[in-house]
């Protein structure tokens, strides 16, 4: 090692940004040069002495002047979640009232018509066509609620939309069950799953485009 | 952060209770003047409130606020070429009439020397210096800090502290 390239790790191994290996070689260099070593020695001797000099404390009062200029606070937000769950509940009002003018079973038989017709659905499963029944009985509900909601859920937390579609889909569960009594359970877990991956992505959805479409565009 | 980008107040405050001590030193020593430091502090804590929407969650608020500071720094310093009035703090009035003990009075022409030796590094020296000596950050985010490499941070770091050592040498 040269001497120009010794110098930069003194201060680097002072400021602890040297690796192993350079320390090493500085080390090395340092036992084979004097002017280096004394170098070395001045440096660490300065970098200590700048460490005596004491920190002071800010003024008191810069606290209470940064306060006074900071913009009037919000508004308290209403709780994170208190806006997705009125939206769960709104889309699953709506979805209920919409199983109760075309119920599920009916759906699926229509549903399930219109898929087998085209080309590559033939032969579709009917916990398929179920699945299919519940993509829609929540994706459209839920994806309403959430268009007329956005405004209100865009103000709180994180995926506020997310949170909506999860406690649809498990709200929407027992009443599934229960409309669903008469059919085998593979048809009943297909048109949950099928409500719930639809509420899970009408949520984000619908304050998408309310945001994108509805909104006002922000300053 | 999260809590600020909100718009909440007392996660500021929080911010400010655990870095404006750091902040305000920083900005004392990089401006050589206590009133001008405290500006920068306000106007720092100011700008992280209204510039929070741009704080990526990946980054280090430290990292952040030593940013606008520096930058606040560097405009003052640029302003009112502060740097040509070499202006260390004088000595402190005790408002004792005791004499002042002689151990303590050296110690006090000890802190006016380096003040007046950091006063005639150039910013760009006596920053990276500051950052790494006081602050303890790496090279890595004071070069991000300063605007310029790991290795320019490296040389600066060492130039200044070379620097510094003839300025204080008897």
């Amino acid at each position: 090692m040269e001497c120009d390239e010794a110098r930069p790790l003194m201060a680097a191994h002072l400021a602890r940004q040297d690796t192993p290996e350079e320390w090493e070689a500085l080390g090395h260099h340092l036992r084979s040069c004097q002017a280096c070593g004394e170098e070395a020695e001045g440096l660490s001797q300065t970098w200590q002495a700048l460490g005596d000099l004491p920190d002071a404390d800010p003024p008191a009062a810069a606290w209470d002047r940064i306060q006074a200029r900071l913009p009037a606070p919000q508004p308290v937000r209403q709780a994170r979640w208190a806006a997705s769950v009125g939206t769960a509940m709104l889309g699953l009002l709506a979805s209920i009232v919409a199983s109760w003018l075309l119920p599920y079973e009916r759906a699926a038989s229509l549903c399930g018509e219109a898929l087998r017709r085209i080309p590559l659905l033939t032969a579709l499963p009917d916990p398929a066509v179920f699945f299919a029944v519940g993509l829609v009985y929540g994706l459209l509900p839920l994806g309403l609620a959430a268009l007329a909601t956005a405004r209100r859920l865009s103000d709180t937390g994180r995926h506020p939309g997310l949170l909506a579609g999860l406690v649809f889909g498990v709200l929407a569960l027992p009443y599934v069950v229960i409309a669903c009594s008469g059919l085998p359970a593979a048809f009943t877990a297909a048109l949950a799953a099928g409500i719930l991956a639809g509420a899970l992505a009408a949520g984000p959805a619908g304050i998408w485009a309310g945001g994108r479409f509805l909104l006002p565009a922000r300053a | 952060m999260p809590r600020l980008q909100a718009g909440d107040h007392e996660a500021l405050r929080l911010l400010y209770e655990r870095h404006a001590r750091s902040i305000y030193n920083f900005a004392r020593r990089l401006l050589i003047d206590p009133s001008g430091a405290e500006d920068v502090l306000q106007e720092t804590f100011l700008r992280t409130y209204r510039d929070r929407a741009a704080f990526r969650p990946t980054a280090l608020f430290t990292t952040w606020a030593f940013t606008i500071a520096r930058n606040l720094c560097v405009d003052i310093l640029r302003s009112a070429r502060r740097r040509s009035e070499v202006a260390a703090d004088p000595l402190p009035e005790t408002g004792d009439p005791r004499p002042i003990p002689l151990e303590h009075l050296e110690r006090l022409e000890q802190e006016t020397s380096l003040r007046r030796a950091l006063a005639a590094l150039p910013t760009e020296d006596r920053e990276v210096l500051l950052l790494s000596r006081y602050h303890g950050l790496k090279y890595r985010d004071i070069a991000a800090i300063v605007g310029a490499s790991e290795d320019a941070v490296k040389m600066r770091v060492h130039r200044a502290l070379a620097r510094l050592r003839k300025l204080l040498a008897p």
